[in-house]
């Protein structure tokens, strides 16, 4: 007795320990379908989870109730190490989660237990019209879920089977997630038939929820030796699976203690059951499934997103906005994606076209002189490809030789200056050597490129082949030079009897001269002394004539547009040589007022001269319609900051009203009786040609003023000089 | 400047001037030199003799207007205008006004020389053409009234009776008037006498009666 008091109190002491080591390892979680409720749940399987900590030392077990829509993700999430739901529900998770199965439950009735279960359609016992599945049709369905095997699953198999579309050809179907539920909907006439599995009304009429005839079986079946009310075909009960990643020793353990359960075992009284048996062929549940393609055989259609749609609608309103944002991003992104693209193809195309598309020639080299790239322009106007550019010292390929010839050092090269300098360079007055060997004038900028840091990394040559321009300005230039040559041949016609008076001075004098010393000799009154001296009058004269004849023969010359430094103060008096004659004709008073150390101008002799008797004779016209002796010409001459030459040809005529201003330099305008109306105009064009400028104005004594302005010779020129 | 007879060169070029110097020279003429038209004005006078060498063209003057000019203070050289070429409307114009000669250049020597000797004959000859005519003019203002009268009538080619009936007085009275004419004027004969009334009237001035 003692020994038995001690063993007891040493085993409730271990026990105790066991207890507090159960309480402290990790809860072994029993995840149970709820089909009638969390709280029943707890109520029913609760005792079955301690039984199961009781037979297994070192272990804790806890319920946790889900509903159907819970079931699987539970199991996916690893959340529960073992799952006890309906048949169908297993299958399923046996695709899909790789559950197993480890005992089938035994279900009970009137002391008898039963591992098998199937599933009622039941109406309210008023209503005596429906009796087979064939009434179905127009009436409203409730059941327990859509993924309830006992629920719905199989009497959906039985209507299936006999033609009738659930989905189709009821006036509606609403689920209400327990059997209770169901029962009472039915009951309450908010449905026709109601849809639970086997033992549900037996149980709530001997619990008195429901009264036995209250209710009716609709479409009856009966099953060898099942007692239950049944309106389908009959299927295992709910099996007890282990999750995929429950270790095996466990699961076999669990097996075992349910195996040995008793079945007055209270926690199999707890559960309505009478405890478990080995695990049951689920084959007619899998069965079940292909035929109406549903659970794991199940199809797409619009059951099944109906469905989802109805249940997840805050998800799937999160998950469409998500999606909705998602697009719009990605189209948005796409869209920006696209601009970029669009503008970088721009750029690159414009830069493309930039460069492909101008006619300039641009290159870069490195500082080095290496050609580093090249325009298709570039290519095309020296006749050397990219390939043979790039990577080549470009002096050598296209800067070698001067256009005069010479060679051209590489330490002389502007290119060269412009990264040693870092100065951008302009230069109009070189050539290129084509690759066949022939020159072109170019005109090129040279631009240092920098980098990162500042430093220069080399340049760009940007050029043009002025060939044609060079031409056009050749034409012009040579068109200038036909119109002065012209009108000065007019202007020598028109001058044509002034200048032989002038010639007829010295030719009247040698006439004179040589027919005195004639005389003399013939008379026998001369002596050598005044022989010689009339002699040398003579050739005094004939120099003079022959001077006059030069200034004229220079004066209609058509030179070669040739450029040098000229004295422009030697030009004025030169010309005032030739307007001598007609300025005596017109009894006109020249005076010349010209500056001492006037710098050269730049420039053609002829033609300057051609615009300084031009000016010369309007101003003799201009005066000679003032009274004789009241006709005055002043020529000045002037330097101007040593940058120009400024030229006036002042008279005291009755000077030029606007529109004759206006007018004057308007080629075949011309207020004189004779002349082409070409002098002024031809004088402004060879001024500009000279990079000068000729204007009028009106005088300070009332007549007209012409200004010429031309720029000084470079210094160089004026060496040569 | 001298009153030996003269060619006045008057031309603002030098050489031309220098020039004609020479040539006068060489044939013993003597030359003054003008290089305007108004310092050869400044200097002349009637009483110079000789003869005008003028450049049309001169600044200031030109050769017409100096020759208008010496016209206007009654000064009678003979002038000759030389000119450029191609000046046909000045020539006119100028042999017009009385210029002796327009020589156009290049002119020979020779030409020239023959203008001027030629102009030189002419200046001697109408100045003793003026002498004679101030010497007649000087015998015909000692004429009395009565005696002009009976010049007028004789030059007219009247005879003593139609003069005697014409005046009114006797033909003895017309005869002596007559004598007294012929002996104041010195006239050889009526016809000397015609000759010498035409001199004395080619001056252009009125006959005082």
């Amino acid at each position: 007795m003692t020994t038995a008091r001690c063993l007891l109190l040493l085993l409730a002491s271990l026990f105790g320990a066991l207890q507090a080591v159960a309480a402290s390892a990790p809860a072994i979680t029993i995840g149970v379908l709820s089909h009638r409720g969390d709280e029943a749940t707890l109520r029913s399987w609760t005792p079955t989870a301690d039984y199961l900590a009781s037979q297994i030392p070192g272990t804790r077990f806890e319920v946790r109730p889900l509903d159907f829509e819970e079931v699987e993700p539970a199991v996916a999430r690893g959340e529960i190490d073992f799952v006890l739901a309906n048949s169908g529900m297993y299958v399923d998770l046996e695709v899909r989660q790789g559950v197993t199965r480890i005992a089938t439950l035994n279900n009970d009735h009137d002391g008898q237990s039963y591992n098998t279960f199937g599933g009622v359609l039941f109406t309210r016992a008023d209503r005596g019209d429906l009796a087979t599945l064939a009434d179905l049709r127009g009436q409203r369905l409730v059941a327990v879920n859509r993924h309830s095997l006992g629920g719905f699953q199989m009497q959906w198999r039985e209507m299936h089977d006999a033609g009738i579309d659930p989905w189709e050809d009821l006036a509606e179907i609403t689920f209400a997630n327990t059997h209770d539920a169901v029962v009472m909907q039915v009951l309450e006439g908010r449905a026709d038939i109601g849809a639970i599995r086997t033992n549900i009304l037996e149980r709530m009429i001997a619990v008195g929820t429901i009264e036995a005839d209250d209710v009716r079986i609709v479409a009856p079946r009966l099953a060898d030796g099942f007692p239950l009310q049944i309106s389908t075909r009959l299927y295992p009960e709910w099996p007890f699976a282990k999750a995929r990643a429950t270790p095996n020793e466990l699961a076999q353990k669990v097996a075992v203690a349910l195996l040995k359960m008793p079945s007055d075992h209270p926690a199999a009284g707890a559960g309505h059951h009478d405890g478990w048996t080995v695990p049951l062929d689920y084959q007619p549940v899998h069965d079940l499934f292909q035929e109406l393609a549903i659970g794991p055989y199940s199809e797409p259609g619009p059951f099944t997103f109906g469905d989802v749609l109805s249940k997840y609608r805050a998800e799937f309103l999160a998950g469409g906005l998500m999606l909705l944002l998602l697009v719009m991003l990605m189209a948005w992104i796409a869209h920006l994606n696209r601009a970029l693209n669009e503008a970088k193809h721009g750029i690159q195309h414009r830069f493309d076209l930039i460069l492909n598309a101008v006619g300039d020639g641009i290159s870069g080299v490195n500082k080095s002189g290496i050609t580093t790239f090249v325009n298709p322009a570039m290519e095309r106007l020296t006749g050397w490809s990219a390939s043979e550019l790039i990577g080549r010292f470009q002096h050598n390929l296209l800067h070698h030789t001067r256009a005069n010839g010479i060679p051209y050092p590489k330490h002389e090269c502007p290119v060269r200056d412009t990264f040693t300098n870092n100065e951008p360079r302009f230069v109009d007055d070189e050539v290129f050597w084509h690759k066949d060997g022939s020159s072109f004038p170019v005109e090129y900028f040279s631009t240092p490129i920098h980098g990162d840091d500042n430093e220069v990394l080399g340049a760009v040559i940007v050029f043009r082949d002025v060939t044609e321009r060079k031409r056009a300005e050749e034409n012009q230039r040579r068109h200038i030079t036909e119109m002065a040559h012209v009108t000065r041949l007019s202007t020598m016609g028109e001058m044509a009897s002034q200048i032989a008076h002038e010639l007829n001075q010295p030719l009247s004098a040698i006439t004179n001269y040589t027919g005195a010393c004639i005389r003399r000799l013939q008379g026998d009154r001369a002596d050598r002394a005044s022989l010689l001296e009339g002699l040398q009058l003579v050739s005094t004269q004939a120099h003079r004539a022959a001077k006059i004849v030069r200034q004229i023969r220079d004066f209609i010359r058509k030179k070669d547009p040739g450029r040098g430094p000229v004295d422009l103060n030697g030009l004025v008096r030169q010309t005032t040589l030739l307007v001598t004659p007609e300025a005596r004709k017109e009894q006109v008073d020249v005076s010349l007022d010209l500056a001492d150390d006037l710098p050269p101008v730049s420039g053609d002799a002829v033609e300057l001269e051609q615009v300084i008797m031009n000016l010369v004779r309007n101003a003799i016209d201009a005066v000679s319609r003032n009274p004789t002796g009241d006709r005055r010409i002043a020529v000045r001459s002037g330097g101007d900051d040593g940058e120009a030459v400024h030229l006036a040809v002042i008279d005291n005529g009755p000077g030029m009203d606007e529109a004759t201003l206006n007018e004057a330099f308007t080629p075949f305008y011309t207020t004189k009786v004779s002349g082409m109306g070409l002098g002024l105009a031809i004088s402004r064009r060879i001024v500009e040609a000279h990079g000068g400028r000729l204007w009028a104005e009106g005088g300070a004594e009332g007549g007209a003023t012409f200004r010429v302005r031309l720029p000084v010779a470079e210094a160089e020129a004026r060496d040569v000089a | 400047m001298s009153p030996e007879p003269a060619v006045f060169v008057v031309d603002d070029d030098a050489a031309v001037r220098d020039s004609l110097r020479w040539l006068m020279d060489s044939v013993g003429l003597r030359v003054e030199e003008f290089a305007s038209g108004e310092a050869f004005l400044a200097e002349i006078t009637p009483q110079h003799p000789g003869c005008v060498v003028l450049d049309l063209r001169m600044p200031g003057l030109g050769g017409l207007e100096v020759h208008q000019r010496l016209r206007d203070r009654g000064i009678d050289l003979p002038v000759i205008v030389i000119s450029g070429h191609g000046d046909v409307p000045v020539a006119v114009r100028a042999l017009k006004s009385g210029v002796a000669d327009f020589i156009e250049k290049p002119f020979s020597d020779q030409e020239l020389l023959d203008c001027v000797q030629q102009a030189l004959r002419r200046d001697i000859d109408s100045r003793l053409q003026q002498l004679k005519r101030e010497e007649l003019t000087t015998r015909y203002l000692t004429l009395t009234p009565r005696e002009l009268d009976v010049l007028r009538l004789v030059v007219d080619g009247l005879t003593n009776k139609e003069i005697s009936a014409t005046l009114g007085i006797s033909l003895k009275t017309v005869e002596t008037h007559r004598a007294r004419v012929m002996e104041k004027m010195a006239a050889g004969s009526v016809s000397e006498l015609v000759r010498m009334t035409l001199i004395i009237e080619s001056q252009g001035k009125p006959l005082p009666y």
